[in-house]
């Protein structure tokens, strides 16, 4: 009964595998880096940032409203800050995820390979309108009731009514505070590895060195 | 229910209504089959504002901003590294 381990080779570890899938994401130094490209000095650059800014308030103001649950801003002002700051900070981070949007695409933000990165920005901000429409319906008052009484027609066209019911505010508030974010957040993440790894687009007329 | 009781409950269901819904309703601006808010245009219309003027406001008030010059680019082993060069992988 002495059996020798041996070291596992690199191929056989999934370890090791998994490491060198993550380190290889991005290119060395460019997770955080310290400097950039001379054209990324431009305000239009700054809205990415912006709305990641926006998310990071979103989901910290969204968690403290979980503790006090649903009704909790109806009945303390506490309450009522944080579900304003949860508010506004939504309606920041839109502003800022749509003029982002707006600079990329008329910089062609797709080019040089950068495809994925394009569709996974169309994929966070579709699933950012899913976030925030079920945020609405989970406002216990009756503008989230008058909402849902809107939506379930249009809903209903498209045969999930019977999967994602908006007159259940049970389950609109779940998706709210799990699915969804975690769609979001996922994409997120995948979208700034992206971007990390080919590099923010340069503007179409720069020339090579700038 | 009694018509006091009923006068009462409907007294008490409006005052939660009119505590929870404007006073007057919004105002709309009609433009043939569009039909917006003024509030919303007004928000769309400052995002414009502000999305021209991150294009034509140079950042740091005009200077030209070397972000190369300082701190010097650190290269990683194996050489340097070109951030954003228009098709790195």
């Amino acid at each position: 009964m002495t059996a020798q381990l041996s070291p596992p080779t690199r191929s056989s570890s999934w370890t090791v595998r998994l490491r060198d899938r993550i380190t290889g994401l991005v290119p060395p130094g460019e997770a955080l880096p310290d400097h950039q490209p001379e054209y990324v000095a431009s305000w239009i650059y700054v809205f990415g940032v912006l709305t990641l800014a926006g998310l990071v308030v979103v989901v910290g103001s969204g968690v403290v409203l979980t503790i006090g649950g649903v009704a909790w801003w109806h009945v303390s002002t506490l309450g009522h800050f944080v579900n304003s700051m949860h508010l506004w900070s939504v309606e920041l981070f839109f502003a800022c995820m749509v003029i982002h949007l707006w600079g990329k695409f008329w910089m062609a933000a797709w080019r040089g390979r950068r495809t994925m990165t394009w569709i996974t920005g169309v994929v966070a901000f579709v699933a950012s309108i899913g976030t925030a429409f079920t945020g609405y319906l989970s406002q216990s008052n009756f503008d989230s009731q008058w909402i849902s009484t809107q939506a379930k027609d249009g809903i209903n066209s498209v045969g999930v009514g019977a999967w994602f019911n908006v007159l259940n505010p049970g389950q609109m508030l779940l998706w709210h505070v799990v699915l969804l974010p975690l769609v979001v957040g996922a994409i997120t993440v995948l979208h700034i590895v992206l971007v990390r790894r080919h590099g923010v687009v340069p503007p179409i007329d720069a020339e090579q060195g700038d | 229910m009694t018509a006091a009781t009923e006068k009462v409950t409907g007294m008490a269901l409006m005052s939660v209504v009119s505590a929870g819904t404007p006073a007057e309703p919004g105002h709309y601006v009609q433009w043939g089959v569009i039909s917006i808010s003024l509030t919303n245009l007004s928000i769309i219309l400052i995002m414009i504002v502000v999305f021209v003027l991150a294009i034509l406001v140079p950042m740091g008030g005009g200077r030209h901003v070397d972000v190369h010059a300082d701190p010097p680019p650190r290269d990683p082993p194996g050489g340097p590294v070109d951030a954003g060069d228009g098709g790195r992988r």
